[in-house]
């Protein structure tokens, strides 16, 4: 299924390029992609290609399925070969849209890809990044949902699901009554009737504002709901419309059936969609740190998705994500960083929920744009007037439909319009490069916080006249991340880190992990002393102690590794001589 | 779904069943398949090896007097050999084939009966080819890394005596160094089996009981990572399924349905909304276990046993159960992930299990006294994986349990704590505001009583009483007590054995803190130590029904269901018993027994297909009302034995009701709607009634549409004239 639509053709060494570059200098690159605009999934697609085609060096293209409609599902990798294979390095995914109708979120992930490439070799902090680590990028989960938003008639919430038809009134009949576009505007919005009885009034001044009135009141006006039509003549109206899945609800932690949480799918990877990342991210067991684009509301989440969850995170794993998520509240002015289940709803079998607490690795869902960013300030809930005013002075009217009288099969006389699908989850477009780009940002601070392993000293001590030495060997990690989660240590995913040492000649003869260098007590190994393995890595700015007691004659080649799943792996060499406490000299 | 692939799949079933030892895949009779029968196969999907899995349809063929289809008429589904250990379900399923032709004909004209008879060709495959011996490991043989090490199926189980059998293996007093500690003694009652010592009696522990094999790659664990009698490897397909899935269980597989067997069964179900009830043949039994009502998933709404309202279905099929074959025990199961539990909580229909044959003892003929049911019970134990290797203790599988019994978060992790860890919260408690320490106290007031005992030992910095086995005692936890899935114990404060040492450096416990499959979790921020560096494994736990099964095989088996005990040199243990029940013993009768068995079955099913519900739709007033106005009623009535539908398919939503749509345009209903649904009905003749007040000219005719899943869709006709 999967094939590489771009192959690697060349190996142009990635320092050659590093030239300092001031602080605010534009980065010019090999393609250009304007970012104060949407995409359908087509023209995604072509900037992708475009992209893999202009930076072969580091940019694979992979087709890995299709979509319910058949559209083509890309993984766009950001690794350097020439510091090793992709999996060799600690791993970031950066996917958005699931949600169809949550459109910036791929503009987000392809501004990120799109910054990233063009500023290897260009910028030093960012190509620094790229050759310790690998990207994986899906533009958007949810191609089909996407472009239905697009093309067909819609409001902000609507495309959510993919398009896969299902019963949603359970009556037999799939799809047969969806919302209908009566005044044929291209965006589905209210129906409004005179009724003597009606709890709405209309603004005298602005006839746009409707607004309920007081309990005893009567105000004339009667909320019909969204603009559609009985379809099935079953008394109910829209109850039946395309798709269904909610993909976000399809994955396979803490998965509930459909009378749980509505839109969960038939069973968990039940859709093409989510089986097919779900496969490809299982052949990436590197992929320790996740972030998926949403809207709306400004948020930076993390798991749970549901409270009974909450004891699955371990303390080590959540000072992780506090400090990464308040860091995040910094970058993302107007963004909150909160809990999934708390701050938020219940989710059972989300897509972050897998990766965090299924796969272990430190994962969030931004929910981009908030209203705040309207005004730049701090406002929680803007009164009408104010948000008139964004619409009007900024948006020049754009996101709303002048009400106009429709005579309805079923209704008679109604007013039909309102603010259309643009007007409040979707990132105005002359304010979309900015929140892509400090999105983009808050990613890298992520990914940098990755575990990076080095040496520490290695002592070598003879112990007496005999040929056995004692060293006590130390590796450190200079990120936030261990280079093993605590969800993974608790539930045994993936591979456990293995320290292994090999004397040329000889043996191990025993070993164990100690406190201290000083440390007499000692946690032996008692199988493999040659082949520790270690549950749960080494911790985040922190460092771990080993002990080897080795068997050898004098000047014996030693050669020592530290293998992880979702770290760099590092080994080194050293001889069996007393020296007492020195630097490793050993590489990479 | 495909046909046309008949004989290859027959081929296939029938080759993979005789090779278990019996003569032929079924049991009296030749296979009732044929051009124009009752009988029709179809392969409904592929094994992770690329097997056919087939499907055995059995209902009169072509249009019934309803004009609806062997697919169109309410049904029942089979499904057996889930479990590759029970491969006497597969014949026993397939023999059913024949069975329901010759015995239940009557009912092929109304029901029709799906057969899956063997969802885990793979595991059967694993043993034909003779690669490996005789082993009670029933998995579906894919490939994972089970102990994470990093290698994988590289230490699978051994025939050291060389009798072409996995059993078990007992070391007496093991010798430092092999990472063993004895967990067992003798049993006085039964010498050939072992059990925990009492320390009230002054027991001491002698032996320790692992699957017989070497440690392959040497580290330190017997049997971990392999095919063959042991846990750990491959997957355990009826945990494999979506309702309550246990996640990271040892066998429950990377996802759920992330084999093609299970997904390839699922995914025909799902197109086959005419199920009304399924069995599966397995080895546990939810009949004469009746499931709990009114229990729930922590999410509140999905159950873990039945809902109320399915109860009176349950008691009314394990009567019928218990009338024809006499059983009064049969062996627990655990539901979380099995195939029962996603067929009742998701799939929305009954769902019953049995594994059909039972030890003979468990049958009670007619009004004997209950058979006794002494030390452990049948428990999960016989299901459980008895492998040491499969037992080592799962802090997620505790954390998940506390949970689901709705102790508090921070409670949880102070049971799950290091000791270092549990110091080190103490000390936080003590600075927290009076109000905080008040409310946490409460909330420890609050906890079931086994909870509390639990949290006073330790803050008295005493062991674990819950985790099975403290320091002092050294018994195996678990062992005998029913639980059977071989909880070893966990090291409490002596020396390292079990499981590796706790976390290591940087304020990590000591070693032998706390064992466990990934060494013990390291203080704040600390690293953790090395894993399961300290030691070997701990022993397995019998299974607490061994003196049963080998009372059984003396006197029904001339002993031949038991090896006895025998000196073997083991090359990193020195020398070691091997011996114990043959495998499969629990689960496959002998031949003597078989048609019995089926004979039991077929009439069972007679019983359930004679309770099946049915729909009958018919006219039941038509009144004018005013010239030109009718009223004109239907009544719907079920006279079958049971209700239309399961209380937990009303509730899962997933079937449609049955709709009843009035075949006239909207504005000429004065009253009603146009389509109505029937939600359920009752079964013995129960009935609901619809009405409608619609304008139309007299002596015209309304078309009524009932639409059904499961009873098949239909169309009536409405005469309007008066007097009818």
């Amino acid at each position: 299924m999967r094939k590489p639509l771009i192959c690697l053709t060349l190996a142009t060494g990635a320092a050659a390029f590093v030239a300092p570059s001031l602080a605010q200098e534009h980065i010019p690159g090999l393609v250009e992609i304007a970012f104060n605009r949407y995409y359908t999934y087509e023209e995604l697609g072509a900037h992708l290609q475009a992209i893999a085609r202009a930076y072969p060096e580091i940019v694979t293209l992979e087709q890995i399925g299709y979509s319910g409609l058949g559209k083509p599902l890309y993984v766009a990798t950001v690794n350097n070969p020439k510091t090793g294979p992709d999996t060799s390095k600690p791993g970031m995914w950066i996917d958005g849209n699931v949600h169809g109708n949550e459109v910036q979120a791929a503009e987000a992930v392809l501004y990120s890809l799109w910054y990233l490439t063009k500023a290897y070799g260009r910028n030093e902090d960012l190509t620094e990044l790229v050759d310790n680590s690998a990207f994986y990028f899906v533009v958007s989960q949810n191609p089909d949902g996407r472009d239905f938003w697009f093309e067909e008639a819609n409001d902000s919430s609507s495309s959510r699901s993919n398009q896969r038809p299902v019963d949603s009134d359970r009556d037999g009949l799939v799809d047969e009554d969806p919302d209908d576009d009566l005044d044929g505007d291209g965006s589905i919005t209210m129906m409004w009737i005179e009724d003597p009885d009606g709890r709405w009034e209309r603004d005298e001044t602005d006839p746009r504002v409707f607004r309920r009135v007081g309990e005893e009141e009567t105000g004339g006006w009667t909320l019909l709901g969204q603009e559609g039509l009985d379809n099935d003549g079953d008394g109910r109206t829209n109850e039946d419309g395309p798709g269904g899945d909610d993909m976000n609800r399809n994955w396979p932690t803490d998965w509930k059936p459909d009378y749980v949480q509505g839109g969960a799918g038939e069973f968990p990877l039940s859709n093409p969609e989510t089986r097919a990342i779900a496969e490809y991210i299982l052949t990436k067991p590197n992929i320790m740190a996740g972030q998926s684009y949403h809207n709306t509301g400004g948020m930076i989440l993390r798991g749970p998705g549901a409270s009974y969850l909450e004891s699955v995170y371990p303390r080590e794993d959540l000072a992780v994500y506090d400090e990464i998520g308040r860091t995040g509240e910094d970058i993302l002015p107007y963004y909150t960083y909160m809990i999934i289940y708390q701050d938020l709803y219940t989710v059972h079998g989300g897509f972050i929920n897998w990766l965090a607490e299924g796969l272990g690795a430190f994962s969030f869902t931004n929910e981009m744009w908030s209203a705040g960013k309207y005004f730049q300030r701090d406002i929680e809930s803007p009164e009408d007037e104010r948000m008139w005013l964004f619409r009007d002075r900024l948006q020049f009217g754009q996101v709303f439909k002048e009400y106009e009288w429709f005579d309805h099969p079923e209704h008679g006389r109604v007013l039909i319009g309102g603010l259309n699908k643009w007007s409040s989850r979707v990132t105005p477009t002359f304010m979309l490069e900015e929140e892509c780009h400090r999105n983009f940002a808050f990613t890298m601070y992520h990914a940098d916080q990755m575990a990076r392993l080095e040496w520490g000293p290695i002592e070598i001590e003879r112990v007496g006249e005999a040929d056995l030495w004692q060293v006590t060997v130390e590796v450190k990690n200079t990120r936030l991340m261990p280079s093993r989660s605590g969800i993974q240590a608790r539930s045994g995913i993936g591979r456990d880190d293995l320290l292994v040492c090999e004397p040329a000649a000889g043996r191990v003869a025993m070993s164990g992990s100690v406190r201290q260098r000083r440390d007499k007590s000692f946690s032996e190994v008692r199988f493999e002393p040659g082949r520790v393995r270690l549950a749960r890595g080494v911790p985040g700015k922190g460092s771990y102690l080993h002990r080897f007691f080795i068997e050898g004659a004098q000047g014996t080649g030693v050669r020592l590794g530290y293998f992880a799943e979702r770290a760099k792996d590092i080994e080194t060499e050293f001889v069996l001589e007393a020296r007492g406490r020195e630097e490793a000299g050993g590489a990479e | 779904m495909q046909r046309g692939v008949l004989a290859g799949v027959v081929v296939l079933l029938a080759g993979s069943a005789a090779g278990l030892g019996g003569p032929g895949a079924r049991i009296g009779g030749p296979g009732v398949e044929g051009a124009d029968g009752p009988v029709e196969t179809f392969e409904i999907a592929r094994s992770g090896r690329g097997q056919s899995i087939g499907m055995w349809r059995v209902g009169s063929p072509g249009p019934d007097a309803l004009g609806r289809g062997p697919d169109e008429r309410p049904a029942i589904l089979i499904v057996a050999g889930l479990d590759g250990r029970h491969d006497f379900g597969t014949r026993l399923a397939l023999s059913l084939v024949d069975r329901l032709v010759t015995d239940q004909a009557q009912w092929l004209d109304r029901y029709t009966i799906y057969i899956v008879p063997d969802l885990n060709p793979d595991n059967d495959a694993l043993f034909d080819r003779g690669d490996i011996p005789r082993a009670d490991f029933g998995r579906a043989p894919h490939s994972a890394d089970a102990d994470h090490d990093g290698r994988v199926d590289e230490d699978g189980a051994e025939d050291l005596n060389g009798d072409g059998m996995i059993t078990m293996m007992r070391v007496k007093n093991p010798a430092p160094g092999t990472g063993l500690r004895p967990a067992l003694v003798m049993d006085p009652d039964e010498a050939r089996t072992l059990r925990a010592p009492d320390a009230a009696k002054g027991e001491i522990a002698e032996y320790a009981l692992l699957v017989e094999g070497v440690d392959n790659d040497g580290d330190g664990r017997y049997n971990e990572d392999g095919f063959a009698g042991a846990a750990g490897a491959g997957v355990d397909l009826d945990k494999n399924f979506p309702s309550l899935w246990p996640e990271f269980k040892d066998g429950a597989g990377r996802y759920a349905l992330s084999e093609a067997e299970t997904r390839g069964l699922v995914e025909w179900m799902l197109g086959r909304d005419n199920i009304v009830c399924v069995v599966c043949y397995g080895t546990a039994d939810n009949i004469l276990n009746a499931p709990a009502t009114g229990q729930y998933a922590p999410d509140e709404r999905e159950p873990t046993g039945i809902e109320e309202g399915d109860k009176a279905v349950y008691d009314k099929v394990r009567e019928a159960f218990k009338e024809v074959t006499k059983q009064n025990e049969a062996p627990k199961g655990e539901w979380a992930g099995s195939f029962t539990q996603f067929a009742y909580a998701q799939f929305g229909v009954w769902s019953f299990a049995t594994p059909a044959w039972v030890r003979p003892d468990q049958i009670k003929p007619d009004d004997a006294p209950a058979a006794d049911d002494g030390g452990g019970g049948p428990g999960a134990g016989e299901r459980g994986d008895r492998a040491g290797g499969g037992g080592r203790p799962d802090p997620q599988a505790e954390r998940r349990a506390l949970q689901e019994r709705g102790v508090p978060g921070f409670v949880i992790d102070f049971i799950l704590a290091t000791p270092e860890e549990r110091a080190a919260t103490m000390e936080e408690f003590n600075t927290l505001e009076p109000g905080e320490q008040a409310a946490r106290m409460q909330a420890v007031a609050a906890l079931p009583e086994d909870i509390q005992l639990r949290m006073r030992a330790l803050i008295s910095g005493q062991p674990d009483p819950g985790a099975g086995g403290g320091g002092g005692a050294g018994a195996a936890g678990g062992a005998g007590d029913g639980n059977g899935e071989g909880q070893p114990e966990r090291p409490g404060g002596g020396a390292p054995v079990g499981g590796g040492p706790g976390g290591g450096p940087g304020g990590g416990p000591p070693a032998g803190a706390r064992g466990g499959r990934f060494g013990g979790r390291g203080a704040r921020g600390g690293p953790g130590g090395p894993t399961g560096g300290g030691g070997g494994q701990a022993s397995a736990a019998p299974a607490g029904d061994e003196a049963k099964w080998i009372k059984y095989s003396d006197e029904h088996l001339d002993g031949k269901g038991f090896v006895a005990w025998t000196s073997v040199p083991h090359p990193q243990l020195g020398e070691v018993e091997v011996g114990g029940l043959v495998p499969g013993i629990r689960h496959e009768p002998p031949e003597s027994e078989w048609t019995r068995v089926v004979d039991e079955q077929a009439a069972f099913l007679g019983k359930l297909l004679g309770m099946m519900p049915d729909l009958t739709v018919e006219v039941r007033g038509v009144e004018r009302v005013a010239p030109g106005v009718w009223r004109v009623r239907v009544r719907g009535t079920n006279p079958g034995g049971l209700p239309t539908r399961a209380a937990i398919g009303a509730k899962a939503r997933r079937l449609a009701p049955i709709v009843v749509s009035l075949g006239v345009g909207v504005d000429e209903i004065l009253v009603g709607r146009r389509n109505e649904s029937w939600d359920v009905l009752g079964g013995q003749g129960a009935y609901e009634e619809v009405e409608w007040l619609v304008r139309a000219p007299d002596g015209s005719a309304i078309p009524v549409e009932v639409r059904s899943t499961v009873f098949g869709n239909r169309t009536l006709t409405i005469e309007l004239k008066e007097g009818e």
